[in-house]
């Protein structure tokens, strides 16, 4: 996958808004791209895309929440800033229980805008990290065997190498060695830290 | 498991009077109600007894309700909290849910509104 540029896409029925805000993100060096409506938006946007939305809430057609819905079904992480000039708490609270990153009202400062671009965009770049991190952590995952897998389970749990042993049939010295290749392949540095990542995979939740 | 219907609800209220009184007017039927001043009060509360339920303003006397979120986070606490706000306030809405609030409900009026919103939080019908 080719290397992407953080974006910043404007979603505004309003063609003055979508040029004032194209404009203003162009003073200050962040690529922008503006939308007429949701569906356009949807139709050229890949979820790999990094960067935020700039979502005006009413518009005819797809609504701007109706669009962070859609955006939540197909699992698009990408955080998505409100904008409204006739916001009400209601309309507040059901964005951010959406999953919206934030939600401004119209008229807004320039700097107040762009603080929370900057915001979203940084909270965009390290979910997208912690993200890739799992899947490599995956891929680590996946070249255990079934027997080192069941180590790491057991580990996981605290189980001490000697019960291990008894409970696996094997030798003390063979749970060792399992270990310490469970280690090598997850590229564990250390027990906790070795634990954590079958926290985070869900290991110990997976057996029966 | 404790799913009985019957079971007192314990609702902690954090907010001062006269709005203290508002709000338990409100929200009465629901279950038994305890009514903490200040955030700092509340803190103590729930580190002694066990709750169902928060229901809190947004501007506390020490601190504003977004704190009051962040600390309960802090040490852990995952009773729901709902906040009552005055209408104006979207920012301390949005700074609310984003600190983990359940849900904001705008008052006055203190009425039927805030207390369906409780009983959702609680489990009850609304």
């Amino acid at each position: 996958m080719k290397d992407r540029q953080p974006t910043v896409f404007i979603i505004d029925d309003d063609d003055a808004v979508r040029s004032s805000l194209r404009l203003l993100l162009k003073s200050v060096g962040i690529p922008a791209l503006a939308y007429g409506s949701a569906n356009e938006f949807l139709g050229t946007y890949h979820p790999d895309q990094p960067g935020c939305i700039v979502l005006d809430v009413r518009m005819p057609g797809m609504s701007g929440l109706e669009l962070q819905d859609e955006l939540n079904l197909r699992g698009a992480m990408i955080p998505v800033i409100f904008v409204t000039g006739h916001g009400d708490i209601p309309m507040a609270v059901e964005a951010m229980q959406q999953g919206a990153f934030d939600f401004l009202q119209k008229p807004f400062r320039d700097q107040d805008l762009l603080d929370r671009i900057q915001r979203a965009l940084t909270r965009d770049r390290d979910n997208r990290a912690t993200l890739h991190q799992t899947d490599r952590m995956r891929e680590r995952f996946a070249t255990l065997t079934p027997r080192e897998r069941e180590v790491l389970d057991l580990v996981s749990r605290g189980m001490a190498n000697k019960v291990m042993a008894a409970e696996l049939g094997v030798s003390q010295r063979t749970v060792e060695i399992h270990r310490s290749r469970v280690m090598e392949k997850m590229e564990a540095s250390s027990l906790a830290q070795l634990v954590r990542m079958a926290l985070e995979l869900g290991v110990t939740a997976a057996r029966p | 498991m404790t799913g009985q219907i019957n079971d007192a609800r314990r609702i902690l209220i954090v907010s001062e009077r006269p709005t203290a009184h508002e709000i338990s007017c409100s929200i009465q039927p629901l279950g038994e109600l305890v009514v903490c001043e200040s955030a700092r009060r509340a803190l103590e509360a729930l580190g002694e007894q066990a709750f169902d339920c928060i229901v809190s303003s947004m501007a506390l006397p020490d601190m504003h309700a977004t704190e009051l979120l962040a600390e309960l986070q802090r040490r852990a606490v995952t009773v729901p909290v709902l906040v009552v706000t005055d209408p104006s306030s979207i920012p301390d809405t949005v700074s609310a849910m984003r600190a983990g609030a359940r849900h904001v409900v705008e008052a006055p009026p203190y009425g039927s509104a805030l207390r369906e919103r409780a009983a959702r939080l609680l489990g009850l019908k609304g």
